[in-house]
């Protein structure tokens, strides 16, 4: 677990763009609980995870964006709609608040 | 006199806080929907003892929160939090209020292996994947060493007493008792029987652990702080093998540091009533 908080601050220490994303806060069933956290670099990896399949692409995009904007932003991530044919049945909502630690250079 | 600092600098002396384990909380401003200061991301970091760098720019809510952030520290849950304050919870007073910050704190719970076995060794590599902060103890330095031991964060090779008399025990504490023989285990068990751990567990068969707690209770320990004791240890999943072993262990510690019931999920409700009102 410090493992991972040890790693941002060694990559805020390379000065390296990338963003995170952490769960603020959950309603429901979530497949993550709130304090989840994960790390975007500027290539798209991504480090860490808010939970895998269910919601993580609409973080990653967001997180994409912030490192390109150098703005904050809270995603709402809605899993509650049955089988719409996604893989969203995991249930539950999740805010996740988005931020780009090292933004890219405009 | 303020001294300004950045979002980041907070960030990262959060970040250093953690990594040295000092109770830290860090607040982040993640919704402003007045036209005034902060924006968001804006940091302000709290440690225990009152210490705060960076600031939220308004000097009472500044307050409040601060108070916010050392409960969190102390029950140790990262939480939202809306701003002017309000006992309610609910999503609409989330959805109207203009103002809120995430409170974020990260003291990971120690994993206190006692034995250094077979059993030990699986416990404590599974501990650290499961995110403990994993101590493993051992009177055997030809066991209790980091090349048999990588996963552990500290390894102590020390009589078993002596060890856990000095070792700083408290609610965040995960303690396993796995030594090579039911006399190291009652004597481990003795040293942390009475202390503040979030879990005591000791290895052994029904009537091995059966036996080790009544000479623990015959030297005198109360028969409540006897039943607060997890053994045998782990939960019931049939293991047999030291990883198998491992497994239940670390399942029984999990339920217990994030309150799960040990049950199977599938069974909590009805599979044909969960089927039938789909």
């Amino acid at each position: 677990m410090k493992e991972f908080y040890a790693e941002i601050a060694n990559r805020m220490k390379e000065g390296n763009p990338f963003a995170m994303a952490t769960v603020v806060a959950t309603r429901g069933s979530t497949p993550r609980k709130t304090s989840a956290k994960m790390i975007v670099l500027e290539d798209g990896t991504i480090k860490g995870t808010i939970g895998g399949g269910c919601g993580e692409a609409e973080v990653w995009q967001a997180a994409m964006e912030s490192l390109s904007d150098g703005l904050s932003r809270i995603v709402t991530v809605d899993l509650t709609s049955p089988l719409d044919g996604e893989d969203k049945i995991c249930g539950g909502i999740l805010d996740i608040f988005v931020e780009p630690v090292i933004a890219k250079r405009a | 006199m303020t001294v300004q600092v950045t979002q980041n600098e907070v960030l990262a002396a959060f970040l250093d806080a953690v990594a040295k384990g000092d109770g830290v909380a860090l607040i982040t401003v993640t919704k402003n929907e007045t036209s005034g200061e902060p924006p968001l991301g804006a940091k302000m970091a709290v440690w225990e003892d009152g210490k705060r760098l960076g600031s939220l720019g308004n000097p009472d809510m500044e307050e409040d929160i601060a108070q916010d952030a050392l409960e969190s520290i102390k029950n140790q849950k990262s939480l939202s939090v809306v701003y002017p304050r309000t006992t309610s919870r609910t999503l609409r007073t989330r959805r109207t209020s203009p103002f809120e910050v995430y409170i974020e704190v990260v003291q990971p719970p120690t994993l206190l292996v006692v034995g250094a076995g077979h059993i030990g060794g699986f416990v404590a590599r599974l501990g650290k994947m499961v995110g403990f902060d994993v101590v493993v103890l051992d009177d055997r330095p030809e066991f209790a060493n980091e090349e048999r031991l990588p996963d552990a964060d500290q390894v102590i090779a020390q009589d078993f007493a002596e060890a856990l008399t000095e070792f700083p025990i408290d609610e965040n504490t995960y303690i396993v008792i796995v030594t090579r023989g039911h006399k190291q285990d009652e004597l481990s068990l003795r040293h942390v029987i009475n202390s503040s751990a979030a879990y005591v567990g000791m290895i052994g068969s029904h009537r091995r652990a059966s036996a080790v707690l009544k000479m623990v209770y015959d030297s005198g320990v109360p028969l409540e702080s006897i039943a607060q004791v997890r053994s045998p240890i782990g939960l019931d999943i049939g293991a047999e093998t030291p990883e198998e072993i491992a497994v239940s262990i670390i399942s029984e510690i999990l339920m217990a540091y994030k309150g799960g019931t040990g049950m199977p999920m599938s069974k909590k409700d009805p599979i044909t009533q969960r089927v039938a009102t789909q």
